[in-house]
């Protein structure tokens, strides 16, 4: 052997140098490197005073704090999957926000550091990547929509207890705008006046909101503010003229920090409310166990097996507000 | 020639390894199935991976630390009793709501959780304190002090004079100071009081009984302080500055991060090494 390597002791030495150079490329690949421990066979995540705390502790111990919102989450999701189909400006829409978001997060943390930071977030909702995003929006819509269809099916029996306690309707305003109410300008004052004889002269009250109206968000829309209930952030006075209107009645001149305002309830009716997103959020916030209550009758159309485990069912339906009977 | 050519493959082969991420066992076994899909172990593992495990860990690790040093004896469950008690008054009819909120079951699951673990926690704090009190009290220089806060350096030299002329402080407090908050009663303080920076530096330096022979300004709001030290040897009310400094969530991180050290912490999952780094970094070792 000996003599063997003194004959090709070039190829040996070429040989012996390879290796090294490898075994030093190996070691330097992997100095950083977090290493690993197993006892028994099982993960350990984190040892302290001698004792190891394995995945499956550690498992345990994170399904006690956060398995209750975790295991919901996951559930909802399988459930949505296979109880709805989206519609093509649903996803559409989904891929916008998708992208808005890309675009918020990379305006916001800069280029280079934004997708560490979006990706963790996207993985906190169950999720694995970037581009599984447009699927995190769908699924909310999907949510929504789903919601949405609970509350028309119910409707009778929710709304009635809504209506009473939040007085949904649809609001219409005009504007004067004063710098001080208490004391118009010259300026101030004719306007009003122009507003008030356009009103008197039989011009309608969306033309004249359209026309004059001093209310930039509004005015375009002939003064239309949508849906508003009793917990719409208006500045007082407006809100409490508001509610107590009914359908189809204009208030007196309300006199608020921004001038004077004069208010119409165009409608209370529930078929103009359901034209309304705001109506369905109001609801869904007066309700906020009907998004739990819709997810599990899904669930039950669709066979749910907990494999014998009583406390996951029991965990679950905790988490959802929900008893069996129900 | 062949075992340098398999140590150079192995060699190679190693390179290509990564940072260890720790698995669940079973993580394909599904919690619950609905219809054609399924909840797994690995999926629920997954998520709850994402949602700030760091803090559970450093959680846990101080619970192995305070089940080693710390045996929960009826004083222990006597001390969680009574906050148990403390609790439920606070909260009144909102007591059940409120654990449940965090995960508890119920009020039993509450105390064995969560304030039997405080328990031993502030038993423990206590005995760091004790054996470290010359230590600590160094670094946070607990004083018996009085104060004034006036709003003119007028007042504040007024007050000084008075007090030096044989005053009553806190009769003096009433003439001129500017808060309520500071009546002039004899307070244990301490480097995290509150105090604005100038008062902090004073009695740190102050060694002995004394008072401000000028008004200590705070430059950030110009209000200004008149500060009697009437103790400065902690030794001399030693129980009195355990019993504030065990308050202190400083001293507690600190006697943990000591332990940790002491107790070899060491994770071996690359999620968790990142978050804890980010987050807890002095908790590594």
């Amino acid at each position: 052997m000996l003599n063997t390597m003194k004959k090709h002791w070039f190829i040996v030495l070429v040989g012996v140098l390879f290796v090294a150079a490898t075994v030093y490329f190996a070691y330097d690949m992997t100095k950083d490197f977090l290493p690993g421990k197993s006892v028994n066979g099982k993960d350990v995540v984190f040892e302290i005073n001698g004792q190891n705390v394995t995945a499956d502790d550690f498992y345990d111990r994170l399904f006690e704090d956060l398995g209750n919102s975790a295991l919901y989450t996951l559930f909802e999701r399988a459930i949505v999957a296979q109880s709805f189909t989206a519609d093509k400006d649903m996803i559409s829409e989904a891929k916008i926000q998708a992208d808005a978001t890309i675009a918020n997060f990379k305006n916001y943390y800069g280029a280079g550091t934004y997708e560490a930071i979006l990706l963790q977030a996207i993985k906190g909702v169950g999720y694995s990547s970037i581009d599984d995003l447009d699927d995190y929006f769908l699924h909310i819509a999907s949510v929504q929509a789903m919601t949405k269809v609970y509350f028309n099916e119910n409707m009778d029996e929710l709304l009635p207890a809504f209506v009473t306690a939040k007085k949904p309707r649809i609001v219409r305003h005009i504007l004067v705008k004063m710098d001080d109410p208490a004391k118009p300008t010259q300026a101030e004052q004719t306007r009003w006046d122009e507003v008030k004889n356009a009103l008197a002269g039989g011009e309608s009250f969306e033309a004249v909101a359209k026309r004059l109206s001093d209310d930039t968000g509004s005015q375009a829309d002939s003064g239309l503010l949508g849906y508003v209930d009793s917990d719409t952030q208006f500045v007082p006075e407006f809100l409490a003229a508001t509610l107590t209107l009914n359908s189809g009645e204009t208030s007196a001149w309300v006199k608020t920090t921004y001038g004077w305002h004069l208010i119409r309830v165009d409608s209370t009716d529930i078929n103009e409310l359901k034209k309304e997103d705001g109506f369905y959020t109001a609801l869904s916030n007066y309700y906020p166990k009907a998004v739990f209550t819709m997810i599990w009758e899904h669930a039950q159309d669709l066979n749910i097996d907990f494999k014998g485990n009583d406390t996951i069912k029991e965990r679950l339906l905790s988490f959802m507000g929900i008893e069996e009977a129900e | 020639m062949k075992k340098l050519l398999i140590i150079g493959v192995l060699a190679l082969v190693l390179a290509g390894c990564g940072d260890a991420y720790a698995k669940i066992t079973n993580a394909r076994n599904a919690i619950v199935s609905i219809g054609n899909k399924s909840v797994t172990r690995g999926q629920l593992f997954d998520l709850m991976m994402n949602q700030d495990p760091a803090s559970t860990v450093i959680t846990m690790a101080k619970q192995v630390i305070l089940d080693e040093k710390v045996e929960v004896t009826d004083e222990i469950r006597a001390d969680a009793a009574k906050s148990l008690e403390e609790i439920k008054e606070s909260f009144g009819t909102q007591f059940t709501d409120y654990i449940k909120r965090f995960g508890y079951k119920d009020e039993a699951d509450y105390l064995e959780k969560a304030l039997i673990p405080f328990a031993q926690q502030d038993a423990l704090v206590k005995k760091y304190v004790t054996e470290n009190f010359e230590t600590l009290a160094t670094s946070y220089f607990p004083r018996k002090v009085r104060v004034i806060q006036t709003k003119t350096e007028e007042d504040a030299k007024a007050a000084i004079n008075e007090v030096k002329d044989g005053g009553n402080f806190e009769t003096v407090a009433a003439k001129y100071s500017s808060a309520t908050a500071y009546k002039g009663e004899l307070k244990l303080v301490h480097s995290e009081s509150g105090y604005p920076a100038v008062v902090t530096t004073f009695l740190k330096t102050a060694l002995n009984p004394t008072l401000t022979a000028e008004p200590l300004k705070d430059t950030t709001t110009n209000l200004f302080y008149v500060v009697q030290v009437v103790e400065a040897q902690p030794t001399r009310y030693q129980d009195e500055a355990i019993e504030a400094l065990v308050e202190l969530s400083s001293i507690a991180e600190k006697m943990f991060v000591e332990l940790f050290k002491e107790g070899g912490f060491k994770v071996y999952d690359k999620i968790i090494f990142d978050l804890l780094k980010s987050d807890y970094s002095q908790y590594l070792p």
